[in-house]
């Protein structure tokens, strides 16, 4: 099965770190909808904002939107799988943020491209707002940008393990969102601290695929539990996907490398 | 800026209400986990902490997260930060149910924060729960910060929810697709809201159901108007009983009713 991904750890990427890096600039080229700037401005600006926040579609739709991105990222190297950030494993860069995305610079020396993506397609009036309120670097060539908090406060491997013991969806759902989801958000800063600007910045994509991975490593812990049944059919916009869709991710094409919490 | 019903605003926009709730009744119950709901809340503006506290009416950004500062949870809101629309775009219109758009985008949300080891500790010290307060906190890389603007932090209501009888697992559904664990029993403590079961006709399972459909108390209960469009709101397997039992109705004659009223 070439098509299947395996998704990895970004501490456990090893020789993966330069093609991860090669994908992600191509895609920063691209400016139809293939491209990195079309697959983040699904999240928020420009608008329409098609996320979902605050209800039970937070986590299937986030999970059909890390698989569009995934497979369009394919398309430039079909070796191309999502890595996630496991805020809970040791540090491998004193800033919190895994090496892979945190350094400035690649190992050849140049810009190292997970550590900031331009922020292209979004309109004059967004660039404004982004800038007047510190989401972006600049107006006329915004790219993304961070100011990450202490790494001391980022969670822990028992707190996601009682997260993992919540007993119905819509309670491990609602909890997963508020704490450790926005928390990251919020501890990531900047670009990643709103909505329309978060997908901008590369991390967004390794933040959510521990989301995702959690979610995974909920429903093998609780066989059977499902969302409630008035969305199971539930279409998540602008995918062609429903929640039902989502439930399995083999049906997607996709796994997780590692079944326990700390990677 | 007014504050939520039965709240007292202090420094900018932090919270505090009496709830007088005896932690000592919570024992008998032997009760599992306990939560604090908060419904409404505003994400329009810039991400923040919400730190909330037991007894300890002058808490501040400064209060840190150490039991002894009473120091029970926190939720965290993801703020859209500011609006990239027209005029409008981002005030928050209450879409009909056959609207296909989905809810508005600025829909106020609802956060839990589990508050079992705060309410324990208090059992432990024999202390009642006095009060609560909430404290946003504005993260700015290490350093945190009170907000500037006193609309920060908005919301509707709280409530506190124990439960006791612990999970436990039913057989699963033969269809699938519904919550399969047994819900929790479920008592509100605070007095500004009551419980969904409090409605005849309503028991834990159905009260899961609205709740996952984000009607979560009595009074979100009380808005509706259940001979109009909001009976869509209903989760659909419920809606015909919903309506020929008048849930709304009876939720707003239950709040009419309460002592405090």
């Amino acid at each position: 099965m070439p098509d299947f991904k395996v998704r990895q750890s970004a501490r456990n990427v090893g020789s993966d770190a330069e093609m991860l890096r090669q994908i992600f600039a191509r895609s920063y080229e691209i400016m139809d909808d293939r491209g990195y700037g079309y697959l983040a401005g699904i999240h928020g600006y420009p608008l329409p904002q098609y996320c979902e926040h605050g209800n039970t579609l937070f986590l299937p739709w986030h999970r059909a939107y890390l698989n569009l991105f995934e497979r369009t990222l394919s398309e430039i190297n079909n070796d191309f799988y999502l890595p996630w950030w496991d805020w809970s494993a040791p540090l491998d860069d004193p800033s919190g943020i895994p090496t892979l995305f945190a350094v400035e610079q690649s190992p050849d020396g140049t810009a190292n491209p997970l550590q900031s993506a331009p922020m292209s397609g979004l309109d004059q009036r967004a660039r404004e707002l982004f800038f007047r309120a510190r989401l972006s670097s600049s107006i006329d060539d915004p790219r993304s940008v961070r100011q990450t908090g202490d790494p001391e406060d980022l969670p822990q491997a028992d707190e996601l393990e009682e997260l993992l013991d919540a007993p119905t969806y819509v309670d491990f759902n609602a909890r997963l969102e508020s704490y450790p989801h926005n928390f990251i958000h919020v501890w990531v800063g900047r670009s990643m601290s709103a909505p329309p600007s978060a997908a901008f910045d590369p991390i967004f994509w390794a933040h959510h695929g521990m989301v995702d991975r959690l979610w995974y490593l909920w429903q093998l812990r609780h066989p059977g539990a499902q969302p409630p049944a008035q969305i199971i059919d539930a279409p998540l916009a602008p995918f062609r996907l429903t929640v039902r869709d989502v439930l399995n991710v083999d049906d997607l094409g996709y796994t997780y490398a590692q079944t326990e919490v700390i990677a | 800026m007014s504050a939520p019903q039965g709240w007292t605003r202090k420094d900018v926009c932090t919270y505090t209400k009496p709830v007088a709730c005896d932690v000592a009744s919570l024992e008998e119950q032997a009760f599992s986990r306990a939560d604090l709901i908060f419904e409404g809340v505003d994400h329009s503006a810039e991400s923040f902490e919400a730190r909330v506290y037991f007894n300890n009416p002058a808490a501040t950004v400064d209060s840190g997260k150490r039991p002894e500062s009473g120091y029970a949870g926190s939720f965290y809101v993801f703020g859209h930060h500011g609006c990239g629309g027209d005029v409008g775009h981002c005030e928050f219109k209450q879409r009909s149910a056959y609207d296909p758009r989905g809810p508005h985008h600025m829909r106020p949300h609802t956060f839990t924060v589990v508050v079992s080891r705060a309410l324990q500790r208090l059992r432990d010290a024999g202390e009642p729960l006095r009060d609560v307060s909430v404290v946003p906190v504005i993260h700015e890389g290490r350093d945190k910060r009170a907000p500037e603007s006193e609309q920060l932090l908005q919301f509707d209501r709280m409530m506190l929810r124990t439960y006791s009888g612990g999970a436990v697992p039913l057989p699963l559904s033969a269809k699938g697709g519904v919550e399969t664990r047994r819900p929790l029993q479920t008592r509100t403590v605070d007095g500004g809201a009551s419980s969904l079961a409090a409605v005849s006709g309503i028991g834990p399972r159905f009260a899961e159901e609205l709740s996952a459909a984000g009607i979560v108390s009595l009074e979100a209960l009380a808005e509706l108007d259940l001979s109009g469009d909001d009976l869509m709101r209903i989760p659909e397997r419920l809606r015909e009983r919903a309506k020929n039992e008048r849930w709304d109705e009876q939720a707003r004659r239950l709040i009419a009713d309460k002592p405090n009223n």
